[in-house]
């Protein structure tokens, strides 16, 4: 008799088959405005900028891409990466487009990584990034600073309205990264470090 | 309490700073949990929702697990299943040497901490690095963990100075925790890239889906799942949930309970492996099914392990999660300690509890943690024989008045004696960290003598 076997006929043995599973939790109201994201996305440790106009073209046609351009310049410049939908989303800029089949570890040296989100969230600040707009995950924990492009029409106002949104991306893609200002760490008692590992500052743009 | 527990406690904290430190920075996670909690409207009804999907879920377990295997498998993971920690360990150790890897980074698992699985694959030649920072200062330390969110509250900023001074080097004893913290990204950012597999443990499983989901605030979990080809999830059977749905209400519910964030800063669903890598899941029992068959105590596999009843359990706070000697300390590691805290679980540890039940109070799936302590107290009376001496000898004493009064007599006279701290004091361990009340007086039988016949009352003592 196999491992599986066992464990399943000991749970089996446990299992009461006697309480239903409560169906699906019924939120309260919830504020799904800019303005409650930016606010959650700043209790989070990050920094909410806009929402600014976007149109076809080059960055510095629209009021999105020259956002994220002035970000870029602030944040020192140097090697600046935007996965494949951002880039779409910005059109050419200072930024090069990460190639699907890189090898993570060749963005080791990444200063800015750009992604964008499918959908964010105005109580916790989190951006909601399936695997399609992020095809190489370690962009997002590699770079030293992050942009993440949201659209100001995808903000769910609790976590079980955007789950709702991004199902299929849960059903189906291999990795799906809810993302909440930068990362940090209290390990070292009484103070909180930001920057543990992954970006040190983190911008969630917004975008109409 | 139990007399292990407090000479333990006495050592881990070993001076009134010490505990003062520990109890502030518990205490300063309560408060910012409280400060999160008042945020959410609607928080009392999804502790009860989270409470109700746990039960669901406990209660179908099997089929659960069915679903997960069969979903992860659609998927493109392999599932694995362990009966104990020895097998959970050597179903790893064969992942990793038939892929020759040698070098492998892991995040916070409490499953590998009480499978001991570092020291099971360091002894088979194979390096592994945990990676979130708590963590790695206690590797480095060669201790373990003393709470479950924060692994290294137990220590100080100095106490990581001088770690990392020794053991790294290159930095000094007396920097700042930015500096340590920089250190330590740098230390382990090489690490990552030249690892050949990640470990993780899991937060939750989907069984709709057959999905993983690992919170991080660090994003250690995503570094090391997303550079190395291999990736190995180690979780209890209990980490099941059973939709993506439910798994709303949990984010919800486990940031916000542990550190008093609105969300963990990296919450990442892994649904198989990325094309032209690995992915393999170790289901791990390791007496959870026991648990689960005990109708009494299998409440306590809900936890989600936020850490919350650690933080606000006064026990706790003044003890360090080292007095509890289990890998799982606080109210829920004693709770299920009898069951899954192996042989050498301390059997008097339900009695190091004021069951204030404050843990019960702060429990995001509301189990009944001061209630479970009470209970195991009543099934397994783990004290020794001088407090049953003491209990049979309290309830003859109820059952007679005359041996009552004796009882009374001998004690209000003893009194004095005992109030005083020293060795030869049969209360002194008792006292080292309590004061007896001031002497109760004469008792209700004496004063209504006296007050009746003056001259009576005059000839007897107490």
């Amino acid at each position: 008799m196999s491992a599986r076997t066992r464990i399943l006929a000991a749970v089996r043995a446990g299992a009461l088959r006697e309480r239903a599973h409560p169906g699906r939790f019924r939120p309260g109201p919830g504020d799904a405005s800019w303005d409650a994201l930016a606010a959650a996305v700043a209790g989070s440790g990050a920094e909410a900028r806009g929402p600014f106009e976007r149109r076809e073209g080059s960055a510095e046609a629209h009021e999105l891409g020259s956002e994220v351009a002035f970000l870029v310049t602030r944040w020192g410049g140097g090697r600046s990466v935007a996965a494949p939908d951002a880039a779409r989303l910005l059109g050419p800029g200072p930024w090069e487009t990460v190639s699907v089949d890189a090898d993570p570890a060749s963005l080791a040296d990444v200063a800015i990584g750009i992604v964008s989100g499918a959908v964010a969230v105005a109580e916790n600040g989190a951006v909601g990034i399936p695997a399609a707009f992020a095809p190489q995950r370690a962009l997002l924990f590699l770079c030293e600073r992050l942009i993440l492009l949201v659209d100001a029409g995808n903000i769910a106002s609790q976590m079980h309205i955007a789950t709702e949104a991004v199902g299929d991306s849960l059903a189906a893609d291999a990795h799906f990264s809810w993302i909440a200002g930068p990362s940090k760490t209290a390990d070292i008692p009484g103070t909180v470090v930001v920057g543990a590992h992954g970006p040190r500052e983190v911008a969630v743009v917004g975008f109409r | 309490m139990s007399p292990g527990f407090d000479r333990r406690a006495a050592r881990v904290l070993p001076d009134a700073a010490a505990v003062e430190r520990h109890d502030a920075g518990a205490w300063h996670l309560r408060a910012q949990r409280d400060a999160a909690v008042a945020q959410v409207g609607d928080f009392e009804e999804l502790r009860s929702h989270a409470s109700a999907i746990k039960a669901h879920t406990l209660d179908h377990l099997d089929r659960y697990l069915e679903e997960f295997e069969e979903q992860a498998r659609d998927a493109g993971a392999v599932v694995h299943w362990a009966e104990a920690a020895d097998d959970h360990n050597q179903i790893v150790y064969e992942l990793l040497r038939e892929r020759g890897v040698v070098r492998a980074v892991k995040s916070k698992s409490m499953l590998t901490e009480e499978c001991g699985l570092n020291a099971f694959l360091e002894a088979r030649g194979i390096e592994v690095v945990d990676t979130d920072l708590g963590e790695r200062i206690l590797q480095l330390a060669k201790e373990p963990p003393s709470h479950i969110v924060v692994p290294a509250i137990h220590k100080t900023r100095a106490d990581v100075g001088r770690l990392f001074s020794e053991k790294m080097g290159g930095i000094s004893a007396e920097a700042p925790a930015e500096q340590l913290v920089e250190h330590a990204r740098r230390d382990l950012r090489a690490r990552f890239l030249g690892a050949q597999a990640g470990i993780t443990g899991a937060n939750f499983a989907v069984a709709q889906t057959g999905s993983i989901v690992v919170c991080t605030n660090e994003g250690n979990a995503d570094l090391g799942t997303s550079l190395p080809p291999l990736h190995i999830v180690c979780m209890g059977i209990e980490k099941l949930i059973p939709t993506h749905d439910d798994l709303a209400v949990f984010l919800r519910l486990l940031a916000r309970s542990a550190t008093g964030q609105a969300i963990t800063a990296y919450s990442t669903v892994h649904t198989g492996p990325v094309t032209g890598r690995e992915l393999h899941v170790v289901l791990v029992d390791n007496g959870r099914s026991r648990l689960l068959a005990d109708r009494a105590h299998r409440q306590s596999l809900a936890c989600i392990r936020c850490g919350a009843c650690l933080n606000t359990c006064p026990v706790y706070r003044r003890s360090g999660g080292h007095a509890y000697g289990l890998t799982i300390p606080g109210p829920i590691g004693q709770a299920q300690s009898p069951v899954l805290g192996g042989l050498g679980a301390d059997p008097e540890l339900p009695f190091a509890s004021s069951l204030c039940g404050s843990c019960s109070a702060v429990c995001p799936v509301r189990i009944d943690l001061h209630g479970q302590l009470l209970a195991w107290r009543r099934e397994r009376p783990g004290y020794g024989w001088i407090a049953r001496l003491g209990l049979r000898l309290a309830a003859a004493a109820f059952r007679s008045a005359t041996l009552y009064r004796l009882a009374a007599r001998l004690l209000r006279a003893a009194w004095p004696r005992l109030s005083r701290p020293g060795r030869f004091n049969p209360a002194g361990r008792w006292l080292s960290s309590r004061e007896l009340p001031p002497h109760p007086g004469p008792g209700f039988r004496e004063q209504f003598l006296r007050r009746r016949d003056p001259d009576v009352a005059s000839t007897r003592t107490t």
